[in-house]
């Protein structure tokens, strides 16, 4: 006999059968952990953006629209908590004044990024799984919060702009063009890993300016 | 506290950082954001304006939140190539199915279609566990919050206490309408049968004396000199203890005092305030109250009242009459004695047979508490005001008339 879908288990929650509260949690809670480890970069931060991802869905739990998906919903819950988690604990990386500031603001070009051109493994390529790992890890890591939380929520979670734009509750055109540096950022750090991984590796045409 | 000793806020609050999203996708174009948020960013623009003010006493930490803001928000060294961008949202509105993106796009939508498995598989196997610990503390968080959010039911508490009070009242008054009656009338049939008893042993006392004097009914004076001062027509017969030449019940402890009758055997258990006379050597009740039974009023004139006369009310249970006129409350002819709590009354003829009354009338329509000049004026106005005209001087009009008191 199949098992209940989690959106009939959210309904019978609703309905006040607290007993699937674990089974729905069970199903959830170790990609709900990397989820979140991978946005936050703390453990730490993590386990309480977990609990409180769960604390929200029993307050909200009535709200849930059961012909809406399940687990995307309740992983914009844990993006925004993520981001409440990080906000408590003060984990985001001071700038001094004197830091340079990013775009055009320092008169610097601005670098373009075509997929197409970068250099680096693809995920089909028999590169060590560990590795590779690392290289995104890392490449996540060097994003800002902000850049990472809508990076994760479209390329992992696939949610759509105006999911992403309704729960961080931005504007559309503010996670297009997150998405896009996000993207892009990722994109070039990933390429410089690899890069200096592989140096015997000549890159193409990254970091050309457009014309 | 100073403003240097204020910890400062390490982040921007949820409106400022509303507020800077809003200026960010304006293009710093103040007049074009929204209007909830143009006093916040104006604040924020005047922070930003003094970062270039040496002089200035901004806040340095909230100014560095400021920043850090600021820089998070704007566009990146980095920016993806037009197709490659295109792509990106073709392939996000397609559902991120690359396949669905066209084919001109296809090859970038592949390749974000990559990077997108790369960062999933990267997440995916992180080598992070959920602990059964933190599985258990979060819903043991949300149980404690349900309990906490519900408020404490006392309704429901209150409500099912009162259902157990009601159930346990329910079953009382049962019990107490089913053993209530049973214990009454136990009572009542005890009280009563010790009143017949009582009764007929006091009508033993009776013949007794009477056998002892002439046929006599029993007097405070036996002696014949002074017959005649007792109850004389101007005494009144309820001063009960006061003086012993006026008070019929006087008349009755003649039989206690000469022995032919126990104090017992006249004490009624139906009276609450039945009592013995405090003085040794007493020749009547102390009050009225202590009296149990109503003797029979002697006829004004008549030297003595004879026992063993056929149709003659000797003694009755305590007249309701003669109680509520000595206390001057109203009267009501229909009240039987408040020996038997109002059920009826036992009577002692002058032939020693007792008889149970459930009303004060007689077969022969004689009512035993009042006198028949009384019972003529029963009538439509003495019924209204509900006060009898006794005075305690009132006397049976004949030798049959009954007309017992106090």
């Amino acid at each position: 006999m199949a098992e209940p879908s989690d959106e009939i288990l959210v309904a019978r929650y609703v309905k006040g059968d607290r007993s699937v509260l674990r089974v729905l949690i069970d199903r959830h809670k170790h990609d709900m952990l990397r989820f979140l480890t991978r946005l936050t970069g703390s453990q730490d931060a993590a386990e309480d953006a977990f609990q409180d991802t769960f604390l929200q869905f029993h307050l909200a739990a009535h709200k849930f629209d059961t012909k809406r998906r399940f687990k995307p919903w309740i992983f914009t819950i844990a993006a925004n908590k993520a981001r409440d988690a990080m906000r408590k604990k003060g984990r985001r990386p001071a700038l001094g004044l004197s830091a340079p500031v990013g775009g055009n603001g320092n008169g610097a070009p601005i670098e373009f990024v075509d997929l197409m051109e970068i250099s680096g493994p693809r995920p089909d390529e028999a590169l060590q799984e560990r590795e590779q790992q690392e290289m995104v890890s890392q490449a996540m890591d060097s994003l800002t919060y902000t850049l990472r939380e809508v990076l994760l929520l479209a390329y992992f979670q696939k949610l759509s702009y105006a999911q992403i734009a309704d729960d961080l509750d931005i504007p559309l055109g503010t996670v297009k063009s997150r998405l896009h540096s996000a993207v892009a950022s990722f994109a070039k750090r990933y390429q410089e890993l690899y890069l200096v991984r592989n140096p015997s590796v000549s890159t193409h045409a990254s970091g050309e300016a457009p014309e | 506290m100073s403003t240097s000793d204020r910890k400062p806020s390490p982040h921007l609050c949820e409106n400022a950082e509303q507020a800077l999203d809003a200026l960010v996708e304006s293009g710093w174009a103040i007049e074009r954001i929204p209007a909830e948020h143009r006093d916040c960013a104006h604040q924020l623009m005047s922070m930003l304006d003094s970062a270039c003010d040496t002089a200035s006493e901004s806040d340095p930490n909230r100014l560095e939140s400021l920043m850090r803001e600021v820089l998070e928000r704007l566009p990146t060294d980095t920016k993806l190539h037009d197709d490659s961008a295109d792509a990106l949202d073709l392939w996000c509105q397609s559902g991120y199915q690359a396949s669905a993106v066209p084919k001109s796009l296809r090859g970038q939508a592949e390749t974000h279609e990559g990077f997108a498995r790369l960062i999933s598989l990267a997440v995916e196997t992180q080598d992070v566990q959920a602990s059964d610990a933190l599985v258990d503390s979060t819903i043991s968080a949300i149980l404690n919050m349900q309990a906490a959010e519900v408020p404490r039911d006392f309704t429901f508490n209150l409500k099912f206490r009162m259902m157990d009070l009601a159930s346990i009242a329910a079953i009382l008054l049962v019990g107490v309408s089913v053993v209530m009656p049973m214990i009454s009338s136990m009572r009542y049939e005890s009280i009563r049968k010790h009143n017949e008893t009582n009764f007929a042993v006091s009508s033993v006392g009776f013949g007794s004396y009477a056998m002892d004097h002439t046929g006599s009914l029993p007097v405070y004076t036996p002696s014949g000199e002074l017959i005649s001062e007792a109850l004389s027509p101007s005494l009144r017969w309820w001063m009960v203890g006061l003086d012993p030449t006026q008070s019929n019940s006087a008349n009755l402890f003649t039989l206690v005092r000469f022995g032919y009758a126990s104090l017992d055997s006249l004490t009624s258990p139906g009276n609450l305030n039945a009592g013995f006379p405090v003085a040794e050597g007493a020749v009547d009740w102390d009050n009225f109250e202590q009296v149990s039974y109503s003797f029979r009023v002697k006829k004004r004139g008549a030297n003595r009242a004879n026992w063993a006369t056929r149709g003659k009310v000797v003694m009755a249970d305590r007249s309701p009459v003669t109680l509520k006129a000595f206390k001057r409350l109203p009267i009501d002819p229909f009240e039987n004695s408040p020996n038997h709590a109002g059920r009826g009354q036992h009577v002692l003829h002058g032939d020693g047979s007792v008889e149970w009354l459930n009303t004060p009338w007689l077969a022969r329509n004689d009512h035993i508490f009042l006198p028949e000049f009384i019972e003529v004026l029963i009538n439509p106005s003495v019924e209204k005001s509900g006060m009898m005209p006794i005075r305690g001087l009132e006397r049976p009009r004949s030798s049959i008339d009954a007309f017992v008191g106090p």
